[in-house]
């Protein structure tokens, strides 16, 4: 006989209401896990991360624990309030104490949010240092250049801007800075006339972009964002089709001219480091430049609108390509973002993800190739020496 | 799966509770729901361990059905023997063979090039809990204390209960007998304390003890011969307070779960760092192990029967006892020993001097021999211990600072008010008035929600960090 207990019947329909609120939250992860398309979901989460390793069904993953752990946290990942509660908690943070939740984001003095490795590689510069990457990129690049010139090509070495490098006096000293002034500022001089003495085209945006601190009523790196805002973009879009213009020996398109003005709220990219935060209320009230192009659409007859141009770099390469390509005349420019993960532009438009061999190919028939890196950077990226073996195997 | 984790917090807990309710009066079906839950709980953290529990469960059962008053004295003595060696034996092989075969080994050094090999054992989580638990059955079937478990189903789901397997409160059959018997149904009541019990400890685990460890283990791992005093004290301070809201939080969680269920469990921490004196410390601090220590040990050894010295001498050998059951490691012994001596000063006029001390005096003087006792507790080793020693009395030469975390100080703050404030003047009127104003205590569930909701932000958004007593 089941035993009963002997007192008065609790109430059924209470307790049956309890278990179906209590059967909600599995019902909506099991949800998102069947519909991913229709998943229900209190927000997204900003930010890339390492994708999780892939569940091991087996005995040994059981034994030591692995299958669990994997489960857990796909588990975690399917519930839906969790962006909603992840922004919640870093918010709460940030604000009681001014704890930046994510450890690729340091906040320097005036809310300035960088990547540490800018400031380790700014706090790292030796006297030796500009020479050693000097000596290693170099031959890398002269290979390029070499090949291209052989084919009647132009190519030229872009150097973007550290925001490390530009505001130093808001980051120094969040990390240990090992570094003396004179050797952190003697570091694109040096590398520069390394250049020059090897006889690699190359345009100094870096130098450029660090003269343009106090010319403007704000910074010319916003921020929130790693990258330079669009008033530093058009000095050095403007220097890009000047440097077109030069080594080509025509005019392929008119140098930009352009008005700015300031607005009081910043979205896009510079933002991004801001999302990379993932708080609950996005702090888009830091001003940002207004840019616009005075002379970018005399395009009727350009030698520029034919151009198969290419640009080759980190993610520093998205904006000044941007303006060659929707405010200036090269509308053929395709942008190639650390040569694999995606390119952008190109005619017909397009963007693809995760390039294949294949997929990069049209890079050899360039009649214009850039090839970017920023100074933080300069020998880091894998992308240069692959970028010479696919143009020196097409012969 | 901890308490805390999402899983347990999402899927787990809402199943289980759904199917509980939902089986609403029928009282075999809840006990086999309960027990099947736990036991898969647990065979979700400790897969290859669950099958030696269930084994060694059987074996209990077993000599505590043997163990009727019908039997001769002498058998039923060897049968609690029998039965005693086996669950030590269980805790030994898992907890202590490596401690022991290494230290073996240094000794046998000297004397012969020829080594027992080092088994690598994982640690079940939870073992010594269960493991005391099941001893505490035995012995008290065997001193009458207790009936045996009718049924074995009765008997696993008093080892495998799952709010209180993993971290205790330690508990007697025979106080929980009744509610495993006839679980009571669950009413509103116990749904509504047992939630802000849990919160509550969810918020001391996850937003007190959790970030305060983050200092506290940076000056542990840090050289302590470049530890400035400042800062081998904060992090002192910050382990003192974590190893308080970690486990003490544990307990709400695990008290609170159970009340959710309609069960009722003992209170395992009464403000203890309110004590005025280390006895009495003992008497707030882990108050389940304190009573096995006494029960189980203590008064089997003699207690304080025959004369001064024994008594110092079985306080010693309780607390060593105490020491190497939190860790198999010389620093828990060195704590142990710590305390036992302390304790026996206490006897001596420690405790007598203190008691005459305004109560200011006599709190900050017992917190002070406590956070001692903790400096050689998280010391990973004794040579570490003797370092830190130093570098809290400013013998070592200060080298690099360790950066502070922002929330450090406002923790502290925090933490220190709460474990404290049960001292002041203030509290008993302050504590009266809560307990008879309905509109007070739904602000303070309400506080203890948000506390929650904040809690499982930070334990969706922050990396994984186990309790510290999981592995004892």
């Amino acid at each position: 006989m089941t035993a009963v207990l002997p007192y008065p019947r609790s109430r059924p329909v209470a307790r049956l209401l309890a278990v179906a609120v209590l059967l909600l939250l599995p019902l909506a992860a099991l949800w998102n896990l069947a519909l991913p398309a229709w998943s229900i979901r209190a927000g997204a989460l900003s930010g890339v991360t390492n994708p999780a390793p892939p569940v091991a069904w087996s005995w040994h993953s059981v034994a030591d624990k692995r299958l669990q752990d994997s489960l857990a946290r796909g588990f975690a990942d399917l519930l839906p309030f969790r962006p909603l509660l992840i922004r919640l908690n870093n918010e709460a943070r940030y604000d009681l104490f001014g704890y930046v939740s994510t450890p690729h984001v340091v906040e320097g003095t005036g809310g300035h949010l960088i990547e540490p490795r800018y400031i380790e590689e700014y706090c790292a510069r030796g006297p030796e240092t500009a020479e050693r990457k000097a000596a290693e990129v170099i031959p890398k690049l002269r290979d390029i250049q070499e090949h291209l010139r052989r084919q009647g090509r132009v190519f030229f070495y872009l150097i973007t801007p550290s925001k490390a490098a530009h505001m130093p006096d808001r980051f120094v000293d969040r990390l240990a800075c090992a570094s003396t002034v004179r050797d952190r500022e003697a570091y694109l001089p040096t590398l520069t006339a390394r250049l020059r003495e090897a006889g690699i085209q190359y345009l100094d945006a870096a130098s450029l972009t660090h003269a343009l601190r106090g010319r403007y009523e704000i910074e010319v790196f916003p921020p929130r964002g790693i990258h330079w805002n669009n008033l530093a973009v058009a000095h050095t879009a403007q220097a890009l089709i000047a440097k077109i213009n030069e080594l080509s020996g025509r005019e392929m398109a008119p140098v930009l001219a352009w008005t700015h003005r300031i607005r009081d709220f910043s979205e896009g990219m510079d933002m991004d480091m801001d999302h990379v935060l993932n708080l609950l209320v996005s702090r888009t009230g830091d001003p940002s430049p207004v840019v616009s192009y005075t002379n970018g659409g005399e395009c009727q007859g350009r030698p520029a609108l034919a151009l198969n141009a290419a640009m080759v770099g980190s993610s520093f390469i998205g904006q000044p390509g941007g303006a060659l390509i929707y405010d200036s005349c090269f509308k053929r420019l395709t942008r190639y973002h650390y040569l694999w993960q995606y390119r952008e532009g190109g005619d017909p438009a397009q963007t693809r993800t995760n390039l294949t061999p294949e997929e990069l190919l049209p890079l050899r028939d360039a009649e214009l190739l850039i090839v970017e890196e920023n100074e933080s950077f300069v020998t880091e990226s894998n992308y240069i020496g692959r970028l010479r073996d696919l143009l020196l195997a097409g012969g | 799966m901890l308490f805390y984790e999402p899983l347990f917090l999402f899927l787990f807990f809402p199943l289980v509770y759904a199917l509980y309710l939902g089986l609403g009066r029928r009282v075999r079906a809840r006990k086999i729901a309960l027990l099947a839950a736990s036991v898969a709980l647990y065979l979700w953290g400790e897969p290859l361990f669950v099958p030696v529990l269930v084994l060694s469960s059987l074996l209990d059962y077993g000599l505590s059905r043997a163990m009727g008053p019908e039997r001769p004295a002498e058998t039923r003595r060897w049968l609690l023997i029998l039965g005693v060696t086996a669950n030590l034996l269980l805790l030994v092989f898992y907890k202590y063979a490596g401690f022991l075969t290494e230290n073996l080994n240094l000794a046998l050094g000297p004397f012969t090039t020829a080594r027992l090999p080092l088994l690598e054992i994982v640690l079940p989580i939870g073992v010594s809990f269960v493991v005391f638990e099941k001893i505490t059955y035995l012995v008290d079937t065997y001193r009458g204390v207790s009936r045996p478990a009718p049924t074995f189903l009765e008997y696993a789901l008093f080892v495998f209960f799952f709010p209180k397997l993993l971290a205790g409160p330690i508990l007697k059959y025979h106080e929980m007998e009744r509610q495993i018997a006839v679980p009571d149904e669950v009413t509103g009541r116990d749904f509504g304390s047992g939630f802000l019990r849990f919160a509550q400890g969810m918020a001391k685990k996850v937003l007190l003890a959790d970030p305060l460890a983050a200092f506290a283990d940076a000056a542990f791992a840090a050289a302590p011969g470049g530890l400035a005093p400042g800062q081998a004290w904060l992090g002192l301070a910050c382990f003192t307070l974590q190893i308080y809201f970690d486990f003490s939080g544990y307990s709400d969680m695990a008290i609170g779960l159970a009340r959710m269920l309609g069960f009722q469990l003992r209170e395992n921490f009464n403000m203890p760092y309110i004590a005025r004196s280390l006895t009495e410390f003992w008497q707030r601090w882990h108050m389940s192990l304190t009573r096995w220590i006494r029960e189980y040990l203590y008064v089997p050894l003699g207690g304080n029967r025959h004369g001064a010295l024994r008594t110092y001498l079985n306080l010693w050998i309780c607390f060593l006892a105490s020491g190497l059951w939190h860790g198999a490691s010389w620093n828990f012994v060195a704590w142990g020993a710590y305390n036992g001596l302390v304790l026996s000063l206490d006897r001596l006029f420690i405790a007598r001097w203190l008691a005459r001390a305004p109560p200011v005096l006599a709190i900050a003087a017992t917190l002070f021999i406590v956070m001692i006792g903790w400096m050689i507790f998280r010391s990973p080793s004794l040579a570490h211990m003797a370092g830190y020693a130093g570098a809290l009395a400013g013998a070592s030469p200060a080298g690099a600072t360790l950066p502070v975390p922002a929330d450090v100080p406002a923790l502290l703050l925090a933490g220190g008010t709460l474990a404290l404030a049960p001292a002041t003047p203030l509290y008993p009127p302050v504590a009266r008035a809560y307990e008879g104003s309905r509109a007070l205590r739904m602000i303070g569930a309400g506080v203890l929600a948000v506390l929650f909701v904040l809690a499982c932000a930070r334990a969706l958004a922050a990396p994984f960090v186990p309790f510290i007593y999981f592995r004892f």
